[in-house]
């Protein structure tokens, strides 16, 4: 049973791991969109000739500047999707890393009873805990990944900025993802070193 | 041209004197682009600043101050220090201004120093070249030959135009709004000093200029009421009705964002093409 307890540690420093290239991405992910938001919000100013002032005399930049903008947009779009191909990448080795964790239980010979697979020895985790613990991390981050889905491909040039600012505000949030429940998780498992 | 570059002899002397001239045009054309590219982005930073201090000072009057509202003077210590950082976001801007001019100064130089002349008859033992015409008919160019592996002298010149031109209509574009941004400074400046000696004698604002100072703050010599008032007939008319809307700004920092003149990939697509030319060269002649 310790034996199989270890390799279910190994399995969450995995995931870890896995968690802290989320958050890397997450960052990266919020810095493209407010990016987006802000050439969204100004991309109305930039369609009315009178709010070019002096500049309305320079050749061809009325019409130049928000082509521009919008080219700009287009590249932040294609890498925010870009980074959403990673997030998923991240919620697959989190899926992965609990299947793995099902396989070795199932594997182990001989089967532990329901009853061993329960039980808790001192501040010791069950292995049911363990499992658990992996499922609801996988869950998390694959519902985060579907809902920041739907949230980039909503963004479009009908938004009204206080709609653009609810969706960022979402998208900072990760509503999936409560952090103390994922800190819960580790700590069940990982103990007070984690 | 029969003498010098057309022989056999003279294109291959020239050859290599021209090879490392348009070299070096090159490589100082795309370094001062990367130094534009540095000194635009610390240009947009300082303008971010100073239309967020024209914007700031223009809605002081209406800003609900809540527990300071009580201290003397405050909105005037506000509007003076918000006068004074106007003032010295506009000069860092014109320095950078400055800058990007001397940088589009280099990149032309550069430009044009391709061509490259004979010194001297071609027949002497060591022929020399030179940045300077010195014989009739030679027009540094090599009588049209090829320089590294396809590209005339004319062809590196003509890139070289295309690429310094774009710089040159963004200079302007920036130039345009630098002179926006100064009649907007100027303009919040004079209503201010307006405002000052309708409202109050002289003597008060030159105490607040006063205690300012003494708390280390020095103000630019422009702000002195004969400086201002000498500035006011070059000025143009500009009231609060004609005042440059915050859309107008926002668009200002969008263009200085932008460079709509500057065309990205065409200098990535010269980048690559000048490159290959001199790349393909070296491996013929090891």
């Amino acid at each position: 049973m310790e034996r199989l307890l270890k390799k279910y540690e190994q399995k969450y420093k995995r995931v870890k791991e896995h968690l802290v290239d989320w958050k890397a991405l997450q960052e990266q992910l919020l810095n493209l969109s407010s990016n987006a938001c802000s050439i969204l919000d100004r991309l109305q100013v930039l369609s009315e000739r009178e709010n070019f002032g002096v500049l309305k005399d320079v050749e061809n930049i009325v019409r130049d500047l928000p082509a521009k903008q919008v080219e700009s947009l287009e590249c932040i779009f294609q890498s925010m999707n870009k980074t959403l191909v990673e997030l998923e990448k991240v919620s697959k080795s989190i899926e992965k890393s609990w299947h793995d964790g099902c396989n070795l239980l199932r594997a182990e010979r001989p089967q532990p009873t329901l009853q061993q697979a329960q039980q808790r020895i001192g501040s010791r985790p069950s292995l049911n805990d363990c499992l658990d613990g992996l499922k609801a991390l996988y869950t998390m981050h694959h519902d985060e990944y579907k809902l920041k889905v739907d949230i980039v491909s909503s963004l479009s040039y009908t938004l009204s900025s206080s709609d653009l600012t609810a969706l960022q505000t979402i998208l900072a949030e990760q509503p999936n993802i409560p952090p103390d429940e994922v800190q819960h998780i580790f700590d069940l498992v990982l103990g007070g070193d984690s | 041209m029969e003498q010098h570059n057309g022989s056999p002899a003279g294109t291959r002397l020239w050859r290599p004197a021209a090879q490392r001239r348009v070299r070096n045009a090159w490589s100082s054309m795309f370094a001062e682009h990367t130094a534009w590219v540095s000194a635009s982005a610390k240009g947009l930073s300082v303008a971010n600043a100073l239309v967020n201090a024209l914007l700031s000072e223009r809605y002081l009057p209406t800003l609900d101050l809540g527990a300071l509202h009580d201290m003397v003077n405050i909105r005037e210590k506000a509007h003076l220090k918000l006068l004074h950082q106007q003032e010295g976001y506009f000069d860092q801007l014109l320095e950078i201004y400055q800058d990007l001019v001397k940088i589009i100064c280099r990149m032309t130089e550069a430009s044009k120093s391709m061509r490259t002349y004979v010194k001297g008859p071609i027949n002497r033992p060591l022929v020399e070249f030179s940045s300077d015409q010195k014989l009739d008919g030679d027009f540094g160019d090599g009588g049209g030959a090829v320089i590294f592996s396809t590209l005339s002298l004319q062809s590196f010149e003509r890139l070289a135009e295309e690429l310094v031109a774009m710089f040159v209509s963004e200079l302007n574009v920036k130039r345009l709004l630098i002179s926006e941004m100064h009649s907007a400074v100027l303009s919040s400046e004079l209503k201010r000093q307006f405002q000052l000696d309708k409202i109050e004698p002289c003597e008060s604002s030159a105490n607040l200029m006063k205690s300012i100072d003494s708390k280390n703050i020095c103000f630019p010599k422009t702000l002195n009421s004969a400086a201002a008032s000498k500035n006011l007939n070059i000025l143009p008319e500009r009231d609060s009705s004609t005042q440059l809307s915050r859309e107008i700004l926002q668009v200002y920092l969008v263009a200085w964002l932008a460079e709509v003149q500057i065309d990205k990939c065409r200098i990535h697509e010269l980048q690559e093409l000048i490159t290959e030319e001199m790349a393909v060269s070296q491996k013929r002649t090891p």
